[in-house]
């Protein structure tokens, strides 16, 4: 019989970044160290829970559940099975799980490019292993329809030069020749209220030769 | 429930400036005693669905002052009805409600303070922070006849931001208003503020 | 402010807003949902996939459950929950008063797909006990709002 007890499991959650979906969960206070796990999963509204190859009485205390949680219109719920040797054992469910709501968002990936009197930046897009019917992967900007970036150029700690749109590229004008000025590019998506943390960038504009002879 | 023998508070009113709702009554005076107030408000819906629901405000259930921060209360944009009654001890007074309910469209919005600085080439602006409800509308143009007027949307204010990257020599002039979304409604401009660019101008 | 395009009737809400109130009380309600195999707002009845011009009137008909069934029958001692379902409800409120217009104006039509679909939505409602229907609606008001959002 399951015991729901706190000495062989808590904290059973998912931990989503990018869709990247992971299940984690904690030992309890007197677990052994040969305490295994087994996970289950199953999408909200339906019955059967599903067992999750590769996560059945493992030692380990994370389950990679990115595939089988992948619908993003989906809701579901995971819950592990904690067995001591000597045979008692606890089960806990996640809360209901929803990747949309509670994946986070990472910084995005940019290349920051000096010239002489601007700064460009090349934002590159973020893919998620989040597949369509064909198999082709989708980015963020896929699935985010409001998702915007903001670029910040922050000139000697006193002003900001602002720029933001869903476009890649960016170049911050009318800059000073050979002067170093700190760039921050973060994601935004506002009707999830979600931000990623930003992207730092510290570069330094060309020194200007067209009046050396 | 305790003995009404407390006056009920009087003259309530509601103060709404810029998004920020201020509900005030005229103080019960026991001399010698501290007066605890309790707000409640009930939105359209309570008043239409379920009359007799009154939720307590956020911040002042209990309060000792004549007046209550009800910004975090009103949320939507529908009628409110707002209540206040005294305590003193066991003693309670009679619920005061609000003679007219309140709706947040009707808050007053004021032109934003607005500083505009230049370093180098670049216009530099700096808006008044009022809150992530406000963004801000910016005309801007250069102090010569016939010249063209741009605009830019700003959404945050309170951080000092590049609003172009300007001519030597050329005098500039910004203006700004707010925009609430959840309103659907604007201040009028503030006054313009010009400043002239360092530099002389290029002829050519 | 997100403009909802429901056929011809147009209306604009902040979704957002309502989004935000609703994850400060997401897990606690979802939580007090023990029947996780039953689900109210199914995809087959969803407001996106629903033809354009019948959009307004599932979306009225279901704000008319909530309003009407759901918000005012939920019971808690938590003033802090209390006040984000008075935000939200108040909020439908107005969604629904703006959908009365366009009813007003002939350009909220009900035919037999959207009225099947919420047949089929309140069946779902009223097969749970009225505890336990109130709790799991509440607790898919983030599908609700999706379905919203979804809509264009």
């Amino acid at each position: 019989i399951a015991e729901d007890t706190l000495d062989l499991l808590q904290h059973v959650k998912f931990q989503s970044s990018n869709f990247e979906n992971i299940l984690t969960w904690d030992s309890g206070l007197e677990s052994a160290p040969d305490t295994v796990y087994s996970v289950e999963y199953k999408t909200y509204g339906e019955r059967e829970w599903l067992a999750k190859e590769g996560c059945q009485q493992i030692t380990r205390k994370s389950c990679n559940l990115t595939v089988e949680t992948g619908n993003v219109t989906e809701l579901y719920y995971a819950r592990v099975t904690a067995t001591s040797a000597g045979g008692r054992s606890a089960t806990k469910m996640t809360d209901r799980f929803s990747s949309l709501q509670h994946t986070t968002i990472k910084p995005p990936d940019v290349t920051c490019i000096p010239k002489v009197r601007s700064i460009q930046m090349i934002i590159h897009p973020t893919s998620t292993p989040i597949r369509t019917g064909d198999g082709r992967r989708l980015t963020l900007e896929d699935i985010f329809q409001d998702l915007f970036y903001r670029l910040e150029l922050h000139v000697n700690q006193t002003y900001q030069m602002y720029l933001a749109g869903p476009k890649k590229e960016y170049e911050f004008m009318g800059l000073t020749p050979d002067t170093e000025f700190l760039g921050t590019i973060t994601i935004s998506v506002p009707t999830w209220s979600k931000e990623s943390a930003p992207y730092v960038c510290r570069v330094k504009t060309l020194p200007d030769r067209t009046w050396t002879y | 429930d305790g003995v009404a023998v407390l006056t009920a508070p009087q003259n309530l009113s509601v103060q709404s400036t810029n998004m920020k709702h201020l509900l005030t009554w005229s103080p019960v005076v026991v001399p010698g005693e501290i007066i605890d107030y309790f707000v409640e408000y009930q939105g359209e819906y309570e008043s239409l669905y379920m009359s007799h629901i009154w939720i307590p405000s956020s911040w002042c259930s209990p309060t000792e002052n004549p007046e209550c921060d009800i910004t975090d209360d009103i949320t939507a944009t529908v009628l409110y009805n707002l209540r206040v009654r005294a305590t003193l001890g066991s003693q309670t007074s009679a619920w005061s409600t609000l003679k007219h309910p309140f709706n947040r469209n009707s808050t007053i919005l004021t032109p934003p303070g607005l500083e505009v600085s230049k370093d180098g080439f670049h216009l530099v602006i700096k808006l008044e922070d009022l809150g992530p409800q406000f963004e801000f509308l910016v005309a801007y143009w250069r102090r010569e006849p016939g010249a063209k007027e741009h605009i830019k949307m700003v959404r945050n204010g309170g951080v000092p931001v590049l609003l172009e990257t300007a001519e030597p020599g050329a005098a500039y002039c910004v203006k700004a208003q707010t925009f609430v979304k959840a309103i659907g409604r604007h201040s009028a401009f503030s006054q313009a503020e010009c400043v002239k660019l360092q530099g002389e101008a290029l002829s050519l | 402010l997100k403009t909802l395009h429901l056929g011809s009737c147009v209306i604009t809400t902040n979704l957002q807003e309502m989004r935000n109130g609703f994850s400060e009380i997401r897990d606690h309600v979802q939580a007090e949902d023990e029947i996780i195999d039953v689900r109210i707002l199914r995809k087959m009845v969803s407001l996106q996939d629903t033809e354009p011009a019948g959009q307004c009137c599932l979306l009225r008909h279901v704000l008319r459950l909530y309003l009407d069934k759901v918000f005012k029958n939920y019971q808690t001692p938590d003033h802090h929950i209390l006040r984000k379902l008075s935000s939200l409800a108040n909020s439908f409120l107005t969604i629904k008063k703006d959908l009365r217009l366009c009813h007003d104006r002939m350009t909220c039509p009900c035919w037999e797909e959207a009225m099947e679909k919420y047949s089929r939505i309140l069946s779902h409602f009223e097969e749970l006990k009225p505890r336990e229907a109130v709790v799991k609606a509440l607790g898919e008001l983030d599908i609700l709002l999706r379905w919203m959002e979804e809509t264009e």
